[in-house]
This record gives C-alpha cells, structure tokens and sequence, in this order.
C-alpha cells in the first residue's frame, strides 16, 4: 500500500513537470514561463528613470561614461573608437536584442530555425536572393579598412558583452515565448542588417510585370501608358540644370530581346508607400536665416522600431540622430556643424536575367556565345522540429538563379547592386565626424547602396541634395525588362562616375527636396532606370517650400504632417464632372448626390475622422479598374504593371487620349469617360457597404487602417493609434502598416536645434513603459526636442537638474 | 511543517535562480523527507509554501514593474491578469505539493 501511493505521488510529481515544461504548439511551457524567478515575469524592467553610469566592462580601452534622458535616449561618451561603438553595440542590445536576432534571421535565412516550418520558405527566398552572398562580398571589402573593420568588431563586441552578462531569468520576453536563446553576434550581421535595408529600399523589380505588359500591349502602349517620367512630374533637380561634363556612352545591344519564360514574380513591384520626403530651406528663406533641414522615412512601421535614437560622444565626433539596432554609427542626423537626411532613391540597380543552360545539369550557361560554367552552392536550412531544408543555388558572372525551368533549360538570374564589395558605413562614419560641405561630398562618395538622395545642410548656411550611389552604366532601357543573359551588351560592366550623379547645391530658388521621384528631368544625360515614383508628394513639397514667406521650425514640421491629396485635389473635379454628363446621374438617390455635394465642397484633406478621402479613393480605385480592366485581361494572371492614379486621371481629363486608347486597346468597345466613372461610382458604394456599412461608418481611419505591429505580427503586442491621418501620396503619408517611421527637423543655428518622434519607444520590452511611448505623440503631430549635449559635463548637469522633455507641435 | 515550509521557500527560491524551474521537486522532496508527520499535512506544506512563494515572487516583481508586463501578456494569452496569477500560483503548488507528498511517502515517518 505504502509503495503504491509513493509510485502514484511520485508519478503525478513526474506528469506534473513534463506538462508544465512542454510547449504545445505556441503555448510556451508553462512553469518555465510562469515561474516568478527565471518565467517571463523577470522579463519585466523596472520603470525608467533619467540615469547616468561608469560603463564597466573589462574589453573597453579608457573610461566610458552612459546617460539615458527621461526618454530613453542614450547619449555615449568614449574617448576613442572602439570604446564608443563598443558602448552602442553593448546598450543597443540592452534594448533591442530579440528584434537584432530576428532581423538578422530573416536576412540570413535562419528564421525557420526558430520558428519552424513555414519559416523556412521565406529563408529559402532569401538563400536565392543571395542576401549572405552579398553581406560576405561586403565583410571582404572592409578587410582592407581597418578603422571600419574596429568599428564593426567593436560593435560585435559590445552586443556579445551585454548577451554574457544577461542571465537567462533576464532574457527578452519573446525568448521566453518561442523557447530560443541569442547566438553569439557576428561582426557581419551588421552587414546582413546592411542587406535588410537593400532588400527594402532597392530589392524590387518591374522587369518581369513590365515584359509582360509588352509582350501583351506593345512597346507604344507601355511608353505611353507607363512612362518612366510621367507628364506632371517635378524632378528633384531642378528642369533646365545643365551638366558640365562629358558623359559615358555605354554600348547598346544590336537588337531587342524576347524573354521566353515568363513566372511567377520573385521580387515584389516598387512599392510607392516605401519612399521619404526629405528637404532643406536655404537661410535667406528662414526666421533664423539659418538653414532648416527636414527628412521623415516612409518604412514599414514596427515595434520594436527600426529605429533607435542615441548620442555617440567621441574624440572626433558628437552626433544625435537615429541608428539602425544592429549596425553601428548614427544613419540619419545631425551634428554639432551639419544636419543631414536621406531618401530612396529608386534609381534602378537589380536586374532580372534570362540564363540559357547547356543541359540539366546545369552547369554550364551561355554567354557572349561560349559555354561558361555555373558555381554550385548547397544551402542548408535549419527547421526547428525537423529536418533542414536543402537547397541548391547556382550562380552565373551575373549572381545567383532565383528560378529554373527543368523542361525549358532556363532560369532567371540576379544581378544586384547589394551583392557587389562595398565599404558603405565608412560613409555614416566620415558623414558623422564632417563639419563642411566638402567633408559631406567626401564621405557620401564611399556609399554605395542602396542608392539615396542625402539632403544637406550647415551652420555655415548651404544647403544640398546628391542623389548618391553606385549606379551602373546603362543604354536606355537597359533592364526594363528581362535581360538577356547570354548577351554582354547587357553586362554590368562600368558605372556612372560619382561627379556625374545628379545633385544640387545652393539653387537660386532657395531650397533643395526630394520625395524619391525622378531625380532630373530627361535631359540629364544618364539613363539610370525607368522610375516609378509618383509625381504627387515631390510637387506638394516644392508648392509649399515655394510660399513667398519666412519659414520656422513649426512650418516644416506643418508639412511633414500636410495631408492634402493631389490625387483628389486633381482628380475628384473631373470625376464629378463626368458623373454629371452620364444620362443617369439624375437617378441617382438623394443620399447619393448628398455624398457627391461632400466632395463638391471638401479640401482634399485625407483625414482621420472624415469620409470624404474613402468616398474619393475608393471612387478612384474601382475608375481606375473600370478603365483598365478593359485593357488588361483580368482572367490572365501573370503580374503586369498597371498604370498609375496620375495616368487614369490624365486619361479622364483628355477625351482624346481616352479615346485613342479605347479604339487602339479596348478592342473597339465604345464607352464614354462617365459610363467609366459612373461605373466606378456604382461599384465603390457597393463596396464600401459591404466592407464598411452605412456611409456614417467611411471614416477614413477604418480604410487607411494605421498600425505598428509587433515583428511577430501578434495583436497584443502591436498598437493602432486612431487620430493618424494622412495618405500614400500625401506628404503625411501614412498607408496601414507603412508611414513616416522618424520624424525629423533642424535648424541649424549657432547651436544646432532640433526635433524628432518615431512611431514606437526605445526599449523592445513589452514590459517597460519605453516600450510604445512615443506611438500617441507621434499620432497627434507631436515632436521631441532633440538636445545634443556638448560635453559629458552638460550631460551630467541635465541629469541633476532633469528638465522634463515637453512635446512640441506645430 | 514549519521546518519543511522553511525548507521549501529557500530551497526552491535558490535551486530556481541557477538551475531550470522544475528542480524545485528536489527540495520539496527533501522537505517532505524531513518535516510533516501526516501525508495531508505534507501535501499542503508543499502546496502552500512553493505556491505562496510563486506568487509572491510574482507580486512583487509585477509592483516593481507597475504592472505593465503582466498587462501585456495578459492581452497576449488572451486571459485576465488574476488568472496569468493563478495559473502561477497553482503550477508551482501543484508541483510543490506532490513533490513535498513524494519526499514524505518516501519515509512514512509518523506511522
């Protein structure tokens, strides 16, 4: 008896703990996550107060002192390099470690093994892409750069300094959640993080949608119906510059080439929400008459951010501004002499190629009428739970083979500007440590990609724009579309040298901006790739910078939250007057036409609270489908570039135009400009009832659906401010899950003042107050002042005295 | 059951700050060995003293948080924050509770 109850206790003790130590599916393992001492609870930080600290660490070279504001902001005092970036490696983990992990995963293609399948076919995509491919290309170049090569190792350092000290019952709660742990930081992760930002910002491609359209439609519809620089477009540039210099004649190819495979697509379209608005008043135009400089960057807002506000105080430098967790030095900001920002640039630097294969065995491929042999490399994925995914990738002189057909003995290979040898954060460090304007062109020289308009500005009052990067040589029309890879005329094989890209300085009109559109009108004697920017948010801000009037600091934070619609201002007029003309507008109910006398009398304002802007773009988006459809076969699948808002619009206002596409590409089909907007009407109000209800319920903010989710895409740790108003093509421009993700301003006065908000909060940790603090300030318009303190001393008398940082709005 | 009590908090508080949570069974174990001389009394040692020490761990770590973690994961399981605590408290009871039951069946003392 005595022996049975023992076995029976012993036996529920045993179940007990393999119950509570098992994870079921995501249901983390309950006793190790609730248990008080090493369970999520210890996650927890205490509330955060101002505070300064001796940094003690046995690998730094000379003291390191550390002072976070009422913020969260760490502002770093080092005496030398390694110290300095050392210290950001080391604090940035204290912050951000998990989603430094992550990030580095998804670049990498490691994700799955911590989440497991399906992770593993996005690592698959980034294997073919050649992500690590690239980042090691990138690692041998700083081989020869042994500042840089401090820098990177320094900072390695530091993150790996912060994993050791950090006991397991402290570790981030999402390591908790998903039952992993932090490998050991490698200096190339900075790099992997490099690519991250590569792949955003320049890893699209039209090529495959935009050879269907002409295989489809025909060169003339794609030219006209697409053009690379459409009619109403502003350049960054101003028109009429001209360029004294003799330019590179590249070799075009002999005649054009037919791609024969068309795919799926690999690389997703250039998406016109990931684009920036970035712009400098010259003093003559300003309060101060000193210059301002403004730059918010439209990303994929996230929490935690992919930005992280610090100071780095060293013997060269003192800089404020946003970091990237998981690359060392400051990316966008100012110092104690200069102010910079950047926007995308769009120029085209990824090309998709046509690879003819000898045989299945794939290890030869056609060029320049030789056999010429591939390179073979087996990647190896890890699955969490089960057994690694094995992947082939073969790769030509061109880069790695996304796609194989195994019937047809044909691929499509990569060539990208991100997999070539490049020393790009030596630019962020020389752009850091630069007081002047040559300084400033000296160091964005030595960036590469992904290519970027730097906009400048100094003390001393000028103000400049370069839109910066390695671009290659290119005949027009070079990689529009599929290239053929067999032909060296299509070969990357020299770039345009860096005193030729187009840039400003100093213009007459007293301003320089980009809005990432095209960066000079076609005069310009480069062809650097057919762009796909819109028009709308470039000529909103040079309308606005062109005010006859003084500007301050509150006028340029006034347009970085400007939410009027070009769109609507130019389209929703000849909506109304074509549905006007249709025989049965007089049918239509009263509550109708009371929507339609909404838009009558409304100012173009995509906000919020309003159901105006849904009215209008939905209105727009199903005219826009009502044209084309009839042009494009919707039944046909494959991925074909449409046209963009500006273009439908243009086509609505010119009967003429309308009419020659209608005859020439609608099959003869007679349809009237208002049976087309009629139509769209119709549709759009079906549409919004059945999504949205009754009309009082078309408040822009349930459409445009502003949100910052958590990286792991889970509700509860993600948030969804409701006053944000804005849209894509608005200089607010706010799309969902995508928006302004750092929003700054400086006036560079004798002492350099500026401010600053990101949709999210220093810390990563659900649990610390700093974890989405600064989400309602930056809803509401609200910035932070910026302070860029001078001195250790400075730092430490805020910190006795500790002045509350006030939200300051326009 | 004083001294199992006693046993059991320090014990299991200072297995758990170096080793993985459920070690814990090997103090409660030792203390059932030692300490109650009736089964239900060494059951309810082990229940009361490994959950009140769970849960005041938790408290007090949560206080010093103001709250917000606990907010969050409460959101995240979809479960109100008293039942994240009950939840805390009864695995480490349960698990204290038998093991405590175990260590004193063991030896029977007292029959």
């Amino acid at each position: 008896m005595k022996w049975t109850k023992l076995a029976a206790s012993l036996l529920a003790t045993l179940v007990l703990v393999i119950i509570l130590n098992t994870r079921i599916d995501m249901i983390p393992p309950l006793g190790a996550f609730l248990n008080p001492v090493s369970g999520f609870w210890q996650s927890a930080d205490a509330p955060h107060q101002p505070h300064g600290f001796w940094l003690n660490q046995s690998q730094l070279q000379d003291s390191v002192y550390v002072m976070f504001d009422d913020r969260g902001v760490p502002r770093i005092f080092a005496k030398n390099d390694y110290d300095l970036y050392f210290a950001q490696g080391y604090i940035t983990a204290g912050d951000r470690l998990w989603q430094m992990d992550i990030q580095v995963r998804s670049a990498a293609g490691t994700l799955g093994e911590v989440f497991g399948a399906p992770a593993d076919s996005l690592d698959q995509v980034q294997r073919r892409k050649g992500m690590m491919y690239g980042a090691r290309n990138k690692w041998e170049a700083y081989q020869e750069d042994e500042e840089m090569l401090t820098v990177l190792e320094a900072y390695s350092d530091g993150v790996n300094a912060w994993i050791d000290g950090l006991p397991f019952r402290n570790l981030p709660v999402e390591y908790k959640l998903l039952g992993h742990r932090p490998p050991v930081w490698e200096p190339i992760n900075a790099l992997l993080m490099h690519m991250n930002m590569s792949q955003t910002l320049s890893g699209s491609s039209s090529a495959l949608s935009m050879s269907n359209v002409r295989a489809a439609l025909g060169d003339s519809f794609a030219d006209r119906f697409l053009p690379g620089y459409p009619k109403n477009m502003v350049p960054i540039v101003p028109e009429g510059t001209q360029w004294p210099f003799e330019p590179l004649q590249p070799a075009s190819p002999a005649g054009d080439f037919t791609p024969s495979m068309i795919t799926q697509a690999f690389y997703p379209e250039p998406d016109p929400a990931i684009g920036s608005n970035s712009w400098a008043v010259h003093g003559d135009r300003t309060e101060t008459g000193r210059p301002l400089l403004a730059n918010d960057m439209h990303l994929d807002m996230s929490l935690p951010s992919i930005w992280y506000e610090i100071q780095l105080h060293g013997p060269d430098t003192n800089t404020y501004g946003v970091s990237i967790p998981g690359i060392p030095i400051v990316i966008v900001g100012f110092n104690e002499q200069i102010a910079w920002g950047v926007t995308n640039s769009g120029a085209n630097v990824l090309d998709v190629f046509e690879i003819d294969f000898r045989d299945d065995s794939f290890k030869e491929y056609r060029h320049d009428g030789r056999w010429k042999p591939t390179e073979m490399v087996i990647e190896e994925i890890p699955v969490a739970g089960s057994r690694a995914r094995i992947d082939t990738v073969y790769y030509t002189h061109h880069g790695p083979v996304h796609h194989i057909n195994k019937d047809e003995l044909k691929g499509h290979a990569t060539r990208w500007s991100a997999h070539l040898p490049s020393r790009d954060l030596r630019a962020f460090y020389e752009i850091n440590r630069a007081s002047n304007y040559d300084e400033f062109v000296d160091a964005i020289f030595q960036f590469d990609g992904p290519g970027q308009n730097f906009t400048y500005a100094d003390r001393e009052g000028n103000v400049a724009l370069w839109h910066n990067g390695l671009f290659p040589l290119r005949w027009e029309g070079m990689g529009d579309f599929i290239s053929d890879g067999s032909d060296p005329a299509y070969d990357w094989n020299t770039f345009v040298p860096r005193e030729h890209v187009p840039h400003v300085v100093n213009p007459e009109r007293g301003f320089v901006s980009s809005a990432n559109q095209n960066p000079a009108d076609p005069d310009y004697p480069y062809y650097l790739g057919r762009f796909f920017s819109t028009y709308e948010r470039g000529a909103r801000m040079n309308e606005r910078l062109s005010e006859d009037r003084a500007f301050s600091y509150r006028d340029m934070m006034d347009m970085q939250l400007d939410n009027l619609s070009l769109n609507a201002r130019e389209g929703v007029p000849i909506l109304l007057s074509l549905i006007r003309e249709h025989s049965d507008y007089d049918a239509l109910e009263e509550q109708e036409r009371d929507l339609l006398q909404k838009l009558e009398s409304w100012n173009y304002e995509m906000l919020a609270d309003d159901i105006e802007p849904t009215l209008f773009r939905n209105w727009m988006n199903h005219t826009e489908s009502e044209l084309w459809n009839r042009i494009y076969n919707p039944a046909d699948l494959s991925p074909m570039r449409r046209p963009s808002t500006e273009r439908t619009i243009r086509m609505l206002q010119d009967e003429n135009e309308f009419a020659y596409l209608m005859q020439n590409y609608a099959g003869n089909v007679h349809k009237s400009r208002s049976d087309v907007v009629m139509r769209g009407w119709e549709k759009a109000l079906d549409d919004l009832r059945e999504r949205l209800g009754e009309s009082q319920n078309w408040q822009w903010r349930r459409q445009l659906d502003a949100r910052i989710m958590h990286l792991t895409r889970v509700e509860a740790l993600s948030r969804r401010p409701s006053e944000t108003n804005g849209a894509t093509e608005a200089l607010n421009s706010v799309r969902g899950g995508a928006g302004p993700s750092w929003r700054m301003v400086v006036s560079l006065e004798d002492e350099v003042k500026a401010w600053g908000v990101y949709p999210g909060g220093q810390s990563g940790n659900p649990g610390n107050l700093h974890y989405d603090d600064f989400i309602d300030p930056w809803a509401r318009g609200g910035y932070f002042p910026l302070r860029l303190f001078g001195s250790q001393d400075e730092a430490q008398n805020w910190l006795t005295n500790q002045d509350e940082t006030e939200e300051v709005r326009p | 059951m004083k001294a199992a009590i006693v046993i059991i908090v320090l014990g299991s508080w200072g297995l758990m700050l170096f080793f993985p949570w459920w070690t814990i069974v090997f103090a409660c174990f030792v203390a059932g060995l030692i300490g109650p001389d009736r089964g239900y009394k060494a059951f309810s040692a082990g229940l009361l003293a490994s959950g009140g020490l769970w849960l005041v761990l938790a408290l007090i770590t949560d206080i010093q948080n103001g709250g917000v973690l606990s907010s969050q994961i409460s959101t995240l399981m979809t479960l109100p924050v008293w039942l994240i605590y009950v939840m805390t408290t009864l695995a480490g009871a349960l698990t204290g509770g038998f093991a405590c039951l175990s260590g004193y069946l063991l030896l029977g003392r007292g029959r």
